[in-house]
């Protein structure tokens, strides 16, 4: 390989047939003279712009296709020629210089032409030079050269991480791996699991439990999630109802105070709430409102009368906490859309109030399709304000225009699987984690199950990793028309 | 609506008797490998010039001739083709510079030979063969190529005409081969069928000539630029109005030269072969009768694609024997691989002294 030119942070070279170098490669550019090195990213891999190869590829055809012949060619020259041919421009961007063993993030000077010598930085090397492994690894799989992939659980502590790509990459894959890491090393995870695809993570593959079954405690809304007013509290129910529901402030200030009316006689229950709203003197048509958010609250099912069915939401947190790790599994999948919001709400204050007051140590929130449940407003309130509370969220989605401009920039970890549209790829490249070039160029290419990563999980050296296969069930309920409809007429005939 | 040409392959054909009598290229490898040995660890400035550095021959070049006479020149326009399934032989060879060394020049020759049998091509490719000429090896050289080319006894000159010599010994020895070895064949050359009287250049031509006629074989000359003139005009302008395919036979007696300064080992004719083609100058060995030489040109034309009015297989010879700048840059690997060669850029006194207006106009 031979230095050709940089312009700005991009380096040029010129690479040989038989040096393999794949894009997403790292290399290192050696000047022993100047006593330093550069490292660089192959971002694209072009064919070397070689005079005459025009002429060359129109002879060719007639050589190939339909001119059989021979060659005497004693010198064997002709290998020499084509090995000219398929000459290769790496377009690579500088991500650092080492010297004397320490890395900088320094791309000022310029590596002699004459006498630098290029050659490959495995990738397991430059985790080593970056101190990228950490204390507490979570294995994600391999890199390009088939070397493991690990990144540090600390990486992800307080921290914004985005996993986006396009539908069947393997986002939700990855993200299943990162509970599981995070499980592994003692965090507390709040999954919003929005397809129910993460219910069966306490499974092995063939179906037997495995040593997650204990962590992970999956919670349906209406079924074995359910809260009691007391539990939730007058706070929490007024940021579902002015969130979540709309509550103009006139009414919201009459509910404030059939709430606390009906604490005092400590009778607070939905029955006696839908009463106390019923006989309140006031303007009708706050009487309406609040009749209709108190319908909506009754039929979203999450609440309860009956201390014997609510779930201590709590405790169950603090047992997590104290027994080293675990995931609750909000399953969204069977909710409306308002239920969503209403649970997702009701979760969300609960976790912050039991933030607050230190009741509770920090949460890893896992948000599926987060613009489905979150309201716009809330987005800056996630990224910000809760995350000085102790909520670090990973929003996946594949729709990356559903996340604004100002939540990439800020994002401290993306998770990059393939996409192709032009669109999508110029709203992800705004991450402000690496140059638009490197993100639009490498995940324009990315098989299936391969993401690039991009943060300060990799300590900002942009690594494409293959992501692992995991042993647990981690597919959803997808139903198939072709492939299972054999089955699905034989178990109704058994019905 | 450019015209596509649609080549068929031809199932087997071998060159038999070329890869047998291998005296030329046997000494070519050696002349390289001696040349090149010497210079070995040394230094070398790449060149890389297409359109200037690559030759065909020069010794092919004639000075203006003028066609003198009132008379009306014969014209033949009842060319019928003769499908007769004639194999066609086309030849041609290159060269170029590829370096300068600091005591003589780099180049390089290749020779192509395309075979086109019911309008089935097949290709034979010989080369290439760097060599570094010095003053040093020149007599050398001179032993090499002696038996198919002529050289200028001054240094200099040779210089220059060596990358033009060297190309016409290898094409002059395929053309030998070839004519040796085929028989009942139409073979194309690129170029005239002219030489200098001195030295024994004009020997070799006739030489290959003979052996074609003796298996049977007519040779045709094709020159994409003529140096035949009609009242100051090109000749290949006078029938470019004419329906294709015709002829127009120029006669020797009416051209302004002498046997003194050029030999006409060809009957010159002026070729319209298609309609929609150009004019060509057309060489025919003049040893054989005319209605042979005029069939010749029917049998070409009923059995070769003539697009553009030239024959297929000599277009393909050349563009197979020519050099590409990918091909120039992969010799030029080669022998800084091969040779250890160290690749430098010798300092121009013009530039140094004029900058950017001591290049001729040529320089950035």
């Amino acid at each position: 390989m031979r230095l050709y030119k940089k312009i700005g942070n991009t380096i040029h070279i010129i690479s040989f047939p038989d040096e393999e170098i794949e894009k997403g490669g790292y290399l290192i550019i050696e000047d022993k003279k100047a006593g330093r090195s550069m490292i660089v990213q192959v971002i694209d891999i072009q064919f070397a712009n070689v005079p005459g190869i025009m002429e060359e590829l129109l002879r060719e055809p007639l050589i190939n296709d339909s001119i059989k012949g021979e060659d005497v060619d004693p010198f064997d020259i002709t290998s020499h020629i084509l090995y000219v041919q398929d000459a290769r421009l790496l377009i690579c961007k500088i991500h650092g210089t080492l010297k004397d063993g320490k890395l900088s993030p320094n791309s000022s000077w310029l590596p002699s032409r004459t006498h630098s010598v290029i050659s490959k930085l495995p990738i397991e090397k430059l985790m080593e030079i970056a101190g990228i492994r950490g204390k507490f690894p979570i294995n994600l799989g391999e890199t390009m050269e088939m070397t493991p992939i690990t990144i540090d659980a600390s990486s992800l502590d307080g921290k914004l991480n985005i996993i986006t790509g396009r539908k069947g990459t393997g986002k939700s894959h990855l993200s299943k791996l990162l509970v599981l890491g995070l499980i592994e090393h003692g965090a507390t995870v709040i999954v919003l699991d929005l397809n129910g695809e993460y219910e069966n993570l306490g499974l092995n593959v063939d179906g037997e439990r495995n040593k997650f079954s204990e962590k992970i405690h999956v919670l349906t809304p209406g079924k074995n999630f359910k809260l009691t007013l007391a539990q939730v509290g007058l706070s929490v129910m007024m940021r579902i109802l002015i969130y979540a529901l709309d509550l103009p402030g006139t009414s919201s200030r009459e509910f404030r105070h059939i709430w606390r009316f009906l604490e005092e006689r400590g009778s607070l229950s939905l029955h006696e709430l839908g009463e106390a709203i019923r006989r309140w003197q006031c303007n009708q048509q706050v009487k309406d409102a609040l009749f209709s958010r108190y319908y909506t609250i009754l039929h979203a099912n999450l609440f309860t009368d009956d201390p014997r069915e609510a779930v201590d939401f709590e405790k169950m947190l603090q047992d997590i906490e104290r027994e080293g790790g675990g995931a609750i599994i909000i399953d969204l999948s069977g909710s409306s859309t308002v239920d969503r919001q209403i649970i997702v709400e009701c979760m969300l204050a609960k976790i912050q109030d039991l933030l607050s007051k230190w009741k509770i140590r920090a949460v890893f929130l896992f948000a599926e399709e987060a613009h489905l449940y979150l309201k716009e407003t809330y987005w800056d309130d996630i990224v910000t304000r809760m995350r000085h509370f102790g909520v670090f969220t990973t929003f996946i989605t594949n729709q990356p225009n559903t996340i604004k401009e100002n939540i990439y920039r800020q994002a401290d970890n993306i998770f990059l699987f393939n996409f192709v549209n032009e669109h999508d790829l110029e709203i992800i490249s705004r991450a402000a984690r690496v140059d638009a070039e490197t993100t639009t160029s490498i995940v324009r290419d990315l098989p299936p199950h391969h993401c690039l990563i991009l943060g300060e999980a990799v300590k900002d050296f942009p690594i494409i990793a293959k992501i692992k296969p995991l042993n647990v069930k981690t597919m959803g309920e997808t139903r198939f028309f072709f492939i299972n409809r054999e089955d699905s007429a034989n178990s109704l005939i058994e019905k | 609506m450019i015209e596509q040409i649609h080549y068929a392959t031809t199932p087997k054909y071998n060159f038999p008797q070329i890869r047998e009598n291998i005296d030329l290229p046997r000494k070519f490898i050696e002349l390289s490998l001696n040349s090149m040995n010497e210079i070995k660890e040394k230094f070398f400035q790449p060149w890389i010039d297409l359109a200037a550095s690559q030759t065909e021959g020069i010794e092919d070049q004639e000075d203006v001739i003028e066609v003198y006479g009132r008379d009306a020149l014969p014209f033949i326009s009842s060319l019928e083709p003769i499908p007769d399934g004639t194999p066609i032989i086309a030849i041609d060879a290159s060269s170029i510079k590829v370096g300068e060394t600091e005591n003589g020049v780099i180049c390089a020759v290749r020779g192509a030979v395309v075979w086109s049998h019911r309008k089935r091509y097949r290709h034979l490719r010989i080369g290439p063969f760097p060599l570094h000429v010095t003053e040093g090896n020149r007599k050398e050289i001179l032993s090499v190529l002696g038996q198919y080319s002529t050289l200028s006894s001054n240094f200099s000159l040779f210089l220059i005409e060596v990358q033009s010599r060297l190309c016409n010994a290898l094409e002059r020895w395929l053309q030998m081969m070839i004519s040796s070895s085929v028989s009942d064949s139409i073979i194309l050359w690129d170029g005239s069928l002219t030489s200098k009287p001195a030295g024994n250049y004009s020997d070799i031509i006739t030489e290959i000539l003979r052996r074609a006629r003796d298996n049977s074989n007519v040779v045709l000359s094709f020159s994409k630029a003529s140096t035949v003139r009609f009242l100051g005009r090109r000749i290949t302008d006078l029938i470019s109005k004419q329906r294709a395919p015709c002829l127009l036979e120029i006669d020797e007696q009416m051209l302004s030269i002498s046997s003194r300064s050029l030999r006409l080992l060809g009957k010159i004719y002026v070729a319209k072969l298609n309609d929609r083609g150009y004019t060509f100058r057309v060489d025919v060995d003049r040893a054989l009768p005319e209605e042979i030489r005029i069939m010749a040109i029917q049998r070409l034309l009923g059995n070769e694609l003539t697009f553009q009015g030239y024959p297929e297989a000599l277009r393909l010879a050349h563009i197979f024997s020519t050099f590409t700048a990918s091909d120039v840059i992969g010799i030029q690997r080669f022998i800084a691989k091969e040779y250890g060669l160290k690749v430098v850029t010798w300092p121009s006194i013009r530039k140094a002294l004029f900058g950017p207006f001591g290049t001729g106009g040529a320089g950035d």
